[in-house]
């Protein structure tokens, strides 16, 4: 076999994500799909994960414009702060093949650092998670993102999964799990 | 009998996508601008449980501000208003009871007038007041839920749907609920008075009638609570729309049933569902109208009532992305390859370039590139037409401009990275041999106070000028004020970068170097020789003697590039070593190469005296030399001398450099050697340390 880095097209690559999304869809599992009619460059798909933790610090600054509760809002005791993680799945055009990203913020929108992140996704004491998840400008919404290094993801697919009928499939059973991502045994019938 | 209790409901967590901010930024720079109108956005929120997530959460991102809703899969959308002030001032003095009961009004209207039975998602309804600090990428913001108060509501009972429909029924009741349309979605009826279990949409509830069997129907909303005692928050306005269109109800018993959906492997389905058998208030409706203050600000993170700050700074600031991005980068290489790379020393070591010339642009360059904040030029020239195609940090219009390389290129590299802090100083370094007359005086002793003040100020001291004598003054402070020196000079097609040696006062300063190396020598820091050390004269007469950097040198374009980096690799080099500028050289005597045997000195490699390139044979050797005790700019002599005189000695020097000669004692040198050979680093067999 010499295919071990099969680029992928981008045609393909919208063919496999909207297989994706359609069946996300059957399966209420909550990919989004993005994308403006008039630019076809501007697919890919996301999901977002929800993760409780300890509350943040506040800010000083608002404490003066708080105001005296005079009205029946129960206060329910919500100690538990939530963080959003959001996983993206993209077409990166210079390595030809699909990229993970992630981004995670607080409620108040405000990001998390790549150190942060990986503290969140017990990463912290892995020897090896500088190779695995670095920042990188997202390729359609151009903003820096956590992303996958997709160094390693032409080949994968290229060798591993160079028979799957959805590489994306295959390829993200693989390794989105390591970041947190499951991705639902249901998804493999696109596979073969 | 147990005393009833009073329904309460679950409020809404906000939860802002940082996309929401971006995009709020977007249309407030380009857009809005200082426009203050209020603006219509959506708000997401959801009935299925998600992952373990006990908060009822309400989202915004940056497709609150499309003009056609598109919520996806099980989102149902809330209609909303963005109230961005544009001062802080504003935010904070803004009446909020006024602007809620202006707010409110909008919902009232909506029911009053009957397009909520039409559209129910019309009650559905929140708006944000907002003050977006675009200077600092500071977001104050505070969301409102706005509904009616003084709604006495009595629970006389939870009942999970399970005990009340059929597990089939159930699920036909799921499949039904995905069916409708996502107006509908929110709020609706259920009637189980036929055997099909029977979805109405909301509007169905003017058929009812005082003689209507409530217990038929089940008044259902799309519930964002997962709470198992609390209904979430819009059930307050679907009470309200209860009673205004059918005042009946009051004091009757009704079925609330909070539709919730969960999921069951691959399906959707809403048996997490809960009915609150409640009673309705007896009230008169123009209690609960807007004139009557609503409630509904949300509590902020320490459970008070007051805003959120979020501040984007790092994720929106361009020049915070961009100073993020450069230290990541070096960070994965610290990652990577070098866990103990010292980054904050690179980072702060303040750098100052004497010579801003291909050499400094090049040394400069290298330097941003290894993340230094710090970089001060110095130079007395002006950009000419020659420059920009070998010097690269200017470009034509300096020239036409007849700008100062050092303000120039100071400039530029602002241009290029707006995270360093980088000044430019136009101003001749004087130089010995060259006489200052009566009027330059004031200005002489200006550049020496800045000089010295600069050396001093500054950790690294580059030696890049054109000249073999303005290297003179800036040696003698560098050494005296303890500095690193990297020196560099170009010939044709050779090059030279040397670390000078570090000035000891003291044992504590002396490294002895460890070497059982055979063959390899090396020389402590404190003993290590400076550019000047191999002369045998004075400088001041370069004009007459061959030397590498003479005026107008001409010399191959890549060499400025290759010598550039070398002396800030060096300098890098020299930093990650333990001892720093004390750090012993090694280096070889017979024919094996340098760093092979060799343990490594410091992370990066080895930290050898000096580097001479030669590009005819693309070859480096690394010679290292010592210390010359008769040495006209760093021998203690000299230092003494400039120590016990200052300015006044610099003046006599300035006047002569035979001065310096008789100081040193290479007067006497000289008379003793009759055919003076000066030191060329063109000639390769020179110098004892080196065996080629
Ligand atoms: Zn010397």
């Amino acid at each position: 076999m010499d295919s071990t880095n099969i680029c992928m097209t981008w045609d393909s690559f919208v063919n496999y994500v909207v297989e994706i999304k359609t069946l996300s869809d059957e399966l209420h599992d909550e990919w989004e799909f993005h994308g403006e009619s008039d630019n076809e460059n501007s697919i890919y798909i996301s999901k977002k994960l929800h993760k409780t933790f300890q509350p943040a610090a506040i800010d000083e600054e608002l404490i003066n414009f708080e105001e005296d509760a005079d009205e029946d809002i129960p206060n329910m005791e919500n100690k538990s702060v939530l963080l959003t993680l959001e996983y993206h799945v993209a077409f990166h055009p210079t390595y030809s093949c699909p990229i993970l990203c992630l981004n995670a913020w607080n409620m108040n929108g405000s990001l998390l650092t790549l150190e942060e992140c990986w503290q969140h996704l017990g990463f912290s004491d892995c020897d090896y998670k500088y190779n695995m998840l670095t920042q990188m400008d997202h390729p359609v919404l151009m903003r820096p993102f956590l992303t996958v290094h997709p160094c390693k993801t032409g080949d994968l697919i290229g060798t591993s999964f160079h028979k799957s009928k959805n590489p994306i499939v295959s390829w993200l059973s693989a390794v989105a799990p390591i970041f947190g991502l499951k991705i639902l045994p249901e998804y493999a019938k696109l596979t073969f | 009998m147990e005393k009833t209790k009073l329904l309460e409901y679950f409020p809404f967590s906000s939860s802002v996508n940082p996309s929401f901010w971006h995009k709020l930024t977007e249309i407030k720079l380009d857009i809005d601008k200082l426009n203050e109108n209020s603006r219509k956005i959506w708000g997401y929120y959801s009935n299925l449980t998600f992952n373990a997530c006990k908060i009822p959460l309400f989202e915004v991102d940056s497709t609150s501000f499309n003009t056609e809703c598109n919520s996806q899969n099980n989102y149902l959308f809330a209609h909303g208003i963005l109230l961005n002030k544009n001062t802080i001032e504003q935010f904070k003095d803004c009446n909020k009871t006024e602007l809620i009961q202006n707010e409110s009004r909008r919902v009232w209207n909506y029911i009053a007038s009957g397009e909520a039975l039409n559209n129910p998602s019309l009650l559905n309804f929140f708006f944000i007041l907002s003050f977006a600090d675009l200077k600092k990428y500071h977001y104050y913001y505070w969301f409102c839920f706005p509904a009616p108060p003084r709604i006495s509501v009595n629970l006389l009972e939870i009942v999970s749907i399970n005990s009340i429909f059929e597990k089939d029924m159930i699920n036909r009741l799921s499949n039904n609920y995905q069916g409708l349309d996502q107006q509908q979605k929110s709020f609706f009826v259920i009637n189980n008075s036929t055997t099909n279990l029977e979805i109405l949409p909301i509007k169905s509830i003017r058929t009812l009638e005082v003689t209507s069997n409530l217990q038929e129907y089940y008044f259902a909303f799309s519930d964002s609570s997962t709470s198992s005692e609390h209904p979430g928050w819009f059930a307050r306005n679907y009470i309200a729309l209860l009673l205004y269109n059918c005042p009946f109800l009051s004091e009757k018993t009704i079925n609330l049933l909070a539709f919730r959906l969960s999921r069951d492997g691959n399906e959707i389905n809403c048996s997490s569902s809960i009915v609150f058998k409640i009673i309705l208030p007896k009230i008169n409706i123009q209690d609960i109208n807007p004139e009557n203050v609503w409630l509904g600000w949300e509590r902020n993170e320490r459970g008070k009532f007051g805003p959120r700050l979020c501040n984007m700074k790092t994720s929106i600031d361009p020049k915070c992305l961009a100073e993020t991005s450069v230290d990541l980068n070096l960070k994965l290489m610290k990652w990577q390859l070098l866990p103990e790379i010292n980054l904050e020393k690179i980072k702060h070591a303040k750098c100052l370039l004497l010579g801003s010339g291909t050499l400094g642009c090049s040394v400069a360059r290298t330097l941003l590139g290894w993340g230094v904040r710090n970089i001060t030029f110095v130079d007395n020239a002006l950009v000419s037409f020659s420059n920009p195609v070998r010097q690269s940090l200017f470009i034509y219009e300096d020239c036409v401009k007849n700008r100062s390389k050092a303000e120039a290129a100071a400039e530029r590299l602002k241009n290029i990275f707006p995270g360093v802090n980088s000044k430019g100083y136009n101003f001749s370094i004087p130089m010995p041999g060259h006489p200052v007359g009566e009027s330059l005086l004031p200005q002489t002793k200006e550049s020496v106070q800045i000089l010295t003040d600069l050396i001093s100020e500054h950790d690294i001291i580059f030696l890049l000028m054109d000249s073999r004598e303005s290297r003179w003054l800036p040696t003698l402070l560098g050494t005296y004020f303890k500095k690193i020196v990297i020196n560099a000079a170009l010939g044709f097609d050779t090059y030279l970068i040397m670390r000078h040696g570090f000035r000891s006062e003291n044992e504590e300063d002396i490294v002895v170097p460890e070497t059982s190396m055979e063959r390899v020598k090396s020389i402590p820091g404190h003993k290590l020789g400076c550019y000047f050390c191999n002369d045998v004269t004075a400088p001041g007469n370069s004009l007459k003697d061959r030397t590498l950097d003479q005026q107008c040198t001409v010399t191959r374009p890549g060499i400025s590039a290759i010598a550039g980096a070398l002396a800030v690799e060096l300098a890098v080099s020299l930093l990650q070593h333990p001892n720093g500028a004390k750090a012993p050289a090694h280096y070889k005597i017979g024919n094996q190469e340098l760093g092979e045997e060799t343990h490594e000195e410091c992370i990066l490699g080895i930290v050898p005296h000096s580097i001479r390139g030669f590009l005819t044979t693309y070859t480096h050797v690394l010679p290292a030399t010592e210390k010359y005790k008769h040495c006209v700019a760093c021998s203690d002599i000299i230092l003494d001398e400039y120590q016990k005189h200052g300015y006044d000695f610099l003046l006599r020097v300035f006047d002569s450099c035979k001065y310096l000669e008789d100081l040193t004692g290479l007067s006497e040198i000289h008379k003793e050697i009759t055919d003076l050979e000066v030191w060329d680093l063109e000639d390769t067999t020179d110098g004892d340390e080196e065996s080629e």
